[in-house]
């Protein structure tokens, strides 16, 4: 059952944005990144809204599977409006108890930000969906390769973040039959105060700590054995290359935020305060 | 003692991890279950003290359906106890005497009385006094699941369920290790369950046999019928015993007749007489 | 010349203290000589703590002697020769225990890719020899899944296909069937087997399941660090004191043969299947008749 966990949230199907170079797409989340810090008022965030739904459409990834990884921060939204809307000075209150005063330019102000960290999360999660966990490291190896010149492991990094990948879900697995195996011995998990069930957990985690640990001692080993050196340059079974697809990509990206920029210049130029305030 | 009827659990590739399990264990049995990984057994034993629960049918511990209204379950893990296969997973303490006290600890006996309990326990397992305040993880493999056995055996179970107790021991700790089960049942009362995937074991120390198939019971009796049914087992990717064999390929020779040896010791006390 | 030659070997193990200070230190492997042909299967046998799987480190480099020498293809081992080293684990793969441990990759062609990325071959080059690697294992039809699904007996044949496609001489199985079920450690034994007949790979088993080890051309067997006896299947499996001392165990069928053998002295040792023995009875019980 546990095996079946895979981390991440990739949807497996066949679209131009899956078969884009994993570089092209940190590159093009970056700049989409950029773009929702920028965008200001309505038509702002009207603009990249409608950024998120093109790519989504071309994505073929269904938006309800999407929305899921809005979950995780639906408190942290929440949140973020609360505490504009009711600790927002700026405007003038009409209601106003001791710190909380709520006046509409804290609501717009609180609406504003919510919008923001969804768009950013959803934006964000298009990349996660359409690329493997794999691809991703071996993209972010590419694009960090440059801090090899800095002395930075980019190599080993990128192959650490690899195995990782592949040993949570036996690692979870683990979790579980510690878990049975005490349990049989009458841990209880489930009751108790907090202390007590934290102290529940020392035999769970313990075994679990001294498995992992032999395992990366076996795992060092077995890499050694099959000619794996640290600082050697290694080389890949399918190397990243960039199709003309990818130069497209880029192109596109580059004109994006060219314009964008653009944009928001000229508005702030102009005074026009439309883009910038709601 | 133990009951199950009708039991059927879980899906899996669009089949029933376990499908309408029905049989019954008696006081002082040594029940021997085998079958391939994945065939169930795992999932049979896991029932056996409530960490599963079915999604239909009934488990029965002395009469009483486990998954009742009221039943303690908590309390079931310590009439029924069970040692996984990897000792690894279970031992975390310091010292083996307060590894093993863990288990009595949890069943709210004081530290004398679980210090005592532990102390019974080891020595039961054959796990000599020098070694109680030895780290767990200084132990070898045989002396770690002996331990294992220990922890549960602190709890003072009715029924003692071993999931595969000799796999990746060697020779000697293999055979230790079943005549230790042999003593426990014997001596202490204790009813044993054990999966095992050697039917030469199974044979040698079983008076109960349960074999399991792709989710379903497919064999349940006395080793001898079992084992007696060598086309079948093959058929599920199992084998019979190699006495069996040796006494099938003797009948088939017109040397021996109607033998119904599985055991080693069995064939040979027949054929010594022959030669 | 021997393909590997080993010359009064020892390896030394530190012992510590709970304050991981040394005080003192005992021979792992304690004088030891033998020799290793191409081509051959060999088995090394001995209980846990025996020396067997420090031995088997040795083949890949992954130990070195504190006295003595090994030659690998008649080039003696020298730790501070890296290029030796790196050139002997191509030459030697080696197969451990636990199949989880050993699967580096994601997916199954990305981890039989491993070693050749390790020694820098080109891309296509790869492809072909992951291809190839893992057709020979018959897992082909699953490289693009995650080693996560499969089997223990499936993890081990991945493990030896990222052997295979480094083209070695040689394979060592150190315990590698131990965490298997009796189903897959046939299966794996079977084809380990094809591995030394067909494509003439050295085949090193390291195990304490003599069973596993009837087809195998030598035999050694060690004990505390030593070796007590060496020779074939049958020289071997009929000294029966040597193999208690070193806390193994003939098969069952073979220990009957031997049984029946001191009541009948006519009846043959060395007999590991049923059809065998029942060959066997059948002669001695016939020819016993016959005087009567």
């Amino acid at each position: 059952m546990f095996r079946e966990i895979t981390l991440g949230q990739y949807y497996a199907v066949d679209s131009v944005i899956h078969r884009l170079d994993p570089r092209v797409k940190l590159f093009g989340t970056l700049i989409y990144i950029m773009s929702v810090f920028m965008a200001g008022g309505l038509s702002g965030y009207l603009i990249v809204t409608m950024v998120y739904m093109l790519v989504m459409k071309l994505s073929k990834v269904p938006f309800s599977f999407a929305l899921r990884g809005l979950k995780s921060v639906v408190w942290i939204v929440l949140m973020t409006f609360i505490c504009n809307a009711f600790f927002y000075t700026g405007g003038t209150p009409f209601i106003k108890y001791g710190v909380i005063s709520i006046s509409a330019a804290g609501i717009k102000y609180g609406v504003a930000m919510s919008v923001r960290l969804i768009l950013l999360v959803l934006g964000s999660s298009i990349l996660t969906l359409t690329t493997t966990p794999n691809e991703l490291t071996y993209g972010l190896e590419k694009a960090f390769g440059f801090l090899i010149k800095f002395h930075v492991p980019v190599q080993e990094i990128a192959l650490m973040m690899s195995i990782a990948l592949r040993f949570i879900p036996i690692l979870i697995e683990e979790t579980d039959k510690i878990m049975k195996a005490q349990a049989s011995r009458g841990t209880d998990f489930d009751t108790g105060s907090i202390i007590k069930r934290v102290k529940n957990y020392i035999p769970i985690i313990i075994p679990l700590f001294i498995s992992a640990f032999r395992r990366a001692g076996d795992l060092a080993l077995a890499m050694e054995s099959r000619c794996y050196r640290t600082g050697y340059q290694r080389t890949k079974m399918y190397p990243l290359k960039y199709t003309k697809a990818d130069g497209k990509g880029y192109l596109v990206l580059m004109v994006y935020l060219l314009l964008f920029t653009l944009a928001k210049c000229t508005l702030l130029y102009t005074g026009n305060s439309g883009f910038y305030t709601m | 003692m133990i009951e199950f009827e009708n039991v059927s659990y879980g899906y899996e590739d669009n089949k029933k991890v376990l499908e309408s399990i029905t049989f019954k264990i008696e006081d002082g049995d040594f029940v021997g279950i085998i079958g391939h990984t994945g065939s169930g057994k795992s999932t049979l034993i896991q029932m056996m003290n409530g960490l599963l629960k079915p999604d239909s049918g009934t488990i029965r511990f002395r009469g009483e359906n486990i998954f009742g209204n009221g039943y303690n379950l908590r309390e079931l893990k310590f009439r029924v106890g069970v040692v996984f296969q990897y000792p690894d997973y279970q031992l975390f303490e310091t010292t083996v005497i307060k590894d093993v006290m863990y288990g009595p600890m949890n069943m709210g006996m004081t530290q004398n009385e679980a210090m005592d309990a532990a102390k019974q326990a080891l020595s039961l397992v054959g796990i000599s006094e020098d070694k109680f305040n030895k780290s767990p993880f200084e132990l070898s493999g045989g002396e770690k699941k002996k331990v294992s056995i220990a922890g549960i055996l602190a709890m003072n179970p009715e029924v003692l369920v071993l999931d595969e107790p000799v796999a990746g021991l060697e020779p000697e700790g293999r055979r230790n290790l079943l005549k230790l089960l042999e003593k426990i049942r014997n001596e202490n009362h204790i009813t044993i369950v054990m999966v095992s995937h050697s039917m030469e074991n199974v044979a040698d120390y079983c008076n109960h046999v349960l074999v399991m198939n792709e989710g379903k019971l497919e064999l349940n009796g006395t080793p001898e019928e079992v084992f007696r049914q060598a086309d079948k087992l093959e058929k599920m990717g199992l084998s019979s015993t190699v006495a069996y064999y040796i006494m099938r390929e003797l009948e088939k020779r017109g040397i021996v007749h109607d033998d119904r040896s599985i055991t080693m010791k069995e064939a040979y006390g027949c054929l010594e007489k022959l030669l | 010349m021997p393909f590997i030659s080993i010359k009064n070997l020892v390896h030394q193990f530190h012992v510590r203290d709970m304050n991981g200070e040394i005080t003192g230190e005992y021979n792992a492997i304690d004088d030891i000589s033998m020799e290793i042909e191409e081509g051959q299967f060999i088995a090394i046998l001995g209980r846990n703590g025996s020396g067997k799987s420090t031995l088997a480190r040795h083949f890949n480099n992954l130990l070195f002697a504190d006295k003595g020498s090994i030659w690998i293809n008649d080039i003696l081992v020298n730790h501070e020769n890296e290029d030796i080293i790196w050139n002997n684990r191509k030459k030697i793969g080696m197969v451990f225990q636990n199949p989880d441990n050993q699967i580096i990759g994601t997916t199954v062609e990305e981890d039989t890719a491993f070693g050749p990325e390790n020694i820098g071959i080109e891309s296509e080059n790869i492809i072909t020899l992951v291809n190839e690697a893992l057709e020979a294992v018959k897992m082909k039809h699953k490289s693009k899944m995650s080693p996560n699904h499969l089997s223990g007996g499936q993890k081990q044949k991945v493990a030896i296909a990222g052997i295979l496609a480094l083209k070695p001489k040689c394979i060592v199985l150190d315990e590698a069937t131990s965490m298997l079920d009796p189903h897959s450690r046939k299966e794996l034994m079977k084809f380990v087997l094809e591995l030394n007949k067909k494509e003439k790979i050295t085949i090193i088993m390291i195990t304490h399941n003599m069973e596993e080890v009837v087809n195998a051309d030598k035999l050694f067997i060690m004990n505390k660090g030593k070796l007590l006896t060496h020779g074939s299947v049958n020289e071997v499996f009929n000294e029966v004191e040597t193999i208690k001392e070193a806390g193994l165990e003939i098969p069952e069928i073979t220990e009957l043969a031997i049984k029946l053998h001191h009541v009948n002295q006519n009846f043959r040792t060395g007999i590991f299947t049923p059809e065998e023995f029942a060959n066997e009875f059948e002669r001695v019980y016939n020819e016993k008749r016959n005087k009567e």
